[in-house]
């Protein structure tokens, strides 16, 4: 029997399970783990520019051995998923129905969860982003710090993003700017003065990824193939904590199973699964289980389990409408080849109203994701918009925008039973999680006049667009997602105490994003894999 | 690569197919290896008209080398979901991942003006092309039905 189970591989699951495993207990990790079919091995760790020149075999990763990579509908969530990732949603369908409107956020059963095709944005949440939950900045100041070196973490400390973010002692050095950033970033400093008084301030993207040598990882090889894979192992990934939590005895990491529900007692936890492989049912016991399926994997388990069918849930989800910008700084300018495909800059702007919350920025330029999806979406005969595109691409960036999210009627999951004449393969959930996303008229309303303001302040950089040109792949896509279980200073049933304890289940911890009420407009990764890791500390000290 | 043999309902891909519409993407005609790999693709996507005007404007464009752009304009505003626009997508796609049209996708080293002068030239060439697409598409038949 172990000490403690952690059901989920992904960013929340190591996190919380690296403390646990430091402090000596026998931790027993429960998972899918779906992994990479063998497309990124054949990736060469040369610069995409090379690579498009002279590899006769780009067409398999660029594209996919079954065209995965070429989109046929309309733009859609998961492109950054390209076909060296796809497996990381690739099951989560079959294995886990849901029947969602307006909602088209993914799920992920793989190894390493959602985060092994995580852009990398760190963005810790300060006091303000804390507002309502029931622990405070300077208690997760020390996990924040503990995951920041587990996964390395580089940023510029002490610029003008610093006091909306922590930066982390073992911060590295920022990763160098691209060509289009260098030149937009150049722009906000000329004009520094007057855009920090009308609530823009801009700087190095802070991101976990190494700029030096990390824990056998890194530098960053600035190949620009980084949507397509890790060379280098610079950016985050979180099977990089799995591979060092296997170096412990007393860690063990069983794939291959689907936990299905839990039952707990005064003395532990019974964990059911199901082997994927010969569909035969399992049982695991342990005396302390952590959740970290991911929102809704975690919420199923726990609705389930608990027999709490129909029951809805709130749901939030940062929504993040991206904009293509003309760059004009860098027409007729000549785009360095060396970079790296991640966030270059990061911005927030807080708007003069204090009834809207502030936004977060993430400047990006366009290149290693192929132009055909770019002429795709243009209203023009390819012919030309390939011409265009080919002249315009060093100066094509794009700017996204990401607002905060508070739960409301309209936006909630609930389990539904299976109907019994209904028989599913082995393996898949035996119920349906129905996802229901609209936003209000009145938060559409000033997220729009936000991104205006937004925009309008980007022209002083250069970088123009059209509000009505934004990309909006819709609710889910950021894959930021919480509010099913919120932490709470006075939990009710379907909630959790300020350790992450479900009510009712002292022996059951829930240490994924499920827990957090609201999500400010900062992504909710870093924060938490913080959480994660609080939970797994505050558990050790629970039992040692 | 899956090969390119179509499911039995389907008309298999037109052999010159590829070789025409690369000709009006990249100016030059595919290797037969881009070829095949395009006809696996349209097989693998199913990228097959829905309905007559659909295939109406796929078959006039097979037939016709200078209606490839017009119809394609036509299609970009109006029909993206018609087979045409999607092949041609992916016909690009397929040139653009491979060596030997990949600098016809990459961009070159270019002043100020002639990125502005290749901005107007092809937005007016795309306009003109729009504009006969248009009066392509009054001829198409009507209804849904192959």
């Amino acid at each position: 029997m172990s000490d403690v189970i952690v059901i989920g591989s992904g960013a929340a699951g190591v996190a919380a399970a690296w403390p646990l495993v430091q402090a000596g207990e026998r931790v027993t990790m429960l998972d899918v783990g779906e992994t990479d079919a063998g497309t990124a091995s054949i990736i060469p760790a040369e610069p995409w520019s090379h690579l498009r020149r002279s590899d006769a075999n780009q067409h398999r990763y660029f594209l996919g051995d079954h065209f995965e990579g070429v989109p046929s509908g309309k733009a859609r969530v998961g492109a950054q998923l390209t076909p060296p990732r796809a497996y990381i949603a690739a099951d989560a369908p079959r294995l886990l129905p849901r029947d969602a409107h307006g909602f088209v956020g993914l799920e992920s059963v793989a190894q390493g969860g959602l985060a092994s095709g995580w852009g990398a944005a760190v963005s810790p949440w300060i006091a303000e982003d804390l507002a309502g939950l029931p622990i405070t900045f300077d208690q997760l100041r020390p996990h924040y710090d503990a995951v920041a070196d587990l996964m390395g973490v580089c940023g510029q400390a002490g610029d003008d993003l610093s006091p909306h973010l922590h930066d982390a002692p073992s911060m590295m050095p920022p990763l160098e700017l691209d060509s289009p950033a260098t030149q937009a970033f150049g722009a906000y400093q000329e004009h520094r003065a007057s855009l920090n008084r009308a609530g823009l301030v801009l700087g190095h993207a802070r991101l976990a990824a190494c700029s030096r040598e990390h824990r056998r990882r890194g530098p960053q090889p600035y190949l620009d193939m980084d949507f397509w894979a890790d060379h280098g192992e610079s950016v985050y990934r979180p099977r990089y904590t799995l591979r060092e939590l296997l170096e412990f005895p007393n860690f063990q990491s069983l794939s291959g199973r689907l936990a299905t529900r839990f039952d707990s007692h005064a003395s532990g936890v019974v964990v059911r699964a199901t082997k994927l492989d010969s569909g035969e049912s399992e049982k695991h016991e342990a005396t302390h289980l952590v959740l970290a399926a991911g929102a809704m994997g975690t919420s199923r388990l726990v609705l389930r389990s608990l027999g709490q069918f129909g029951v809805r849930r709130p749901l939030v989800t940062n929504l993040s409408p991206y904009f293509p910008m003309l760059n004009t700084r860098m027409l007729g300018k000549e785009a360095q080849d060396r970079r790296h495909s991640l966030t270059q800059l990061t911005g927030f702007y807080r708007p003069p109203s204090r009834d809207r919350g502030l936004v977060q920025l993430q400047f990006y330029s366009y290149r290693s994701l192929l132009l055909f999806k770019l002429l795709k979406e243009t209203p023009l005969a390819l012919t030309h918009s390939r011409r265009i595109f080919q002249a315009l691409l060093p100066s094509l960036s794009l700017l996204g925008i990401h607002h905060e999210d508070n739960p409301a009627p309209s936006k909630f999951i609930a389990l539904h039973a299976q109907a019994s004449d209904a028989p599913r393969a082995p393996g898949v959930s035996p119920d349906t999680l129905e996802i229901r996303y609209d936003q209000t008229p009145a938060e559409v309303r000033t997220q729009h006049q936000t991104e205006r303001e937004v925009l309008k302040l980007f022209r002083t950089l250069g970088c123009y667009t059209l509000h009505s040109r934004a990309v909006r792949l819709g609710a889910g896509a950021s894959i930021h997602y919480g509010g099913p279980l919120p932490m709470s200073g006075s939990p009710r049933e379907l909630e959790c105490d300020a350790e992450c304890r479900l009510t009712g289940h002292p022996r059951v911890r829930l240490a994924d994003s499920a827990v957090f009420p609201r999500l400010p407009a900062k992504g909710v990764t870093f924060t938490m894999m913080a959480n994660a890791h609080r939970v797994g500390t505050l558990l050790a000290m629970e039992t040692a | 690569m899956q090969d390119a043999t179509p499911s039995p309902t389907q008309p298999p891909v037109n052999p010159r197919e590829a070789e025409r519409f690369s000709r009006y993407l990249v100016g030059v005609v595919a290797s037969p290896a881009l070829c095949e790999r395009y006809a696996a693709g349209v097989a693998e996507l199913g990228l097959f008209p829905s309905g007559r005007a659909d295939a109406w404007a796929l078959s006039l464009a097979q037939r016709r080398d200078w209606t490839i752009g017009p119809l394609d304009a036509a299609c970009a505003i109006l029909h993206s979901g018609w087979a045409l626009r999607r092949r041609l997508i992916l016909l690009s796609a397929v040139l653009e991942a491979s060596p030997a049209h990949a600098d016809d996708y990459i961009p070159q080293p270019r002043g100020t003006l002639s990125v502005l002068a290749v901005c107007v030239v092809e937005g007016v060439a795309g306009v003109v092309n729009l504009l006969l697409g248009l009066v392509l598409l009054l001829l198409a038949p009507k209804g849904r039905a192959a």
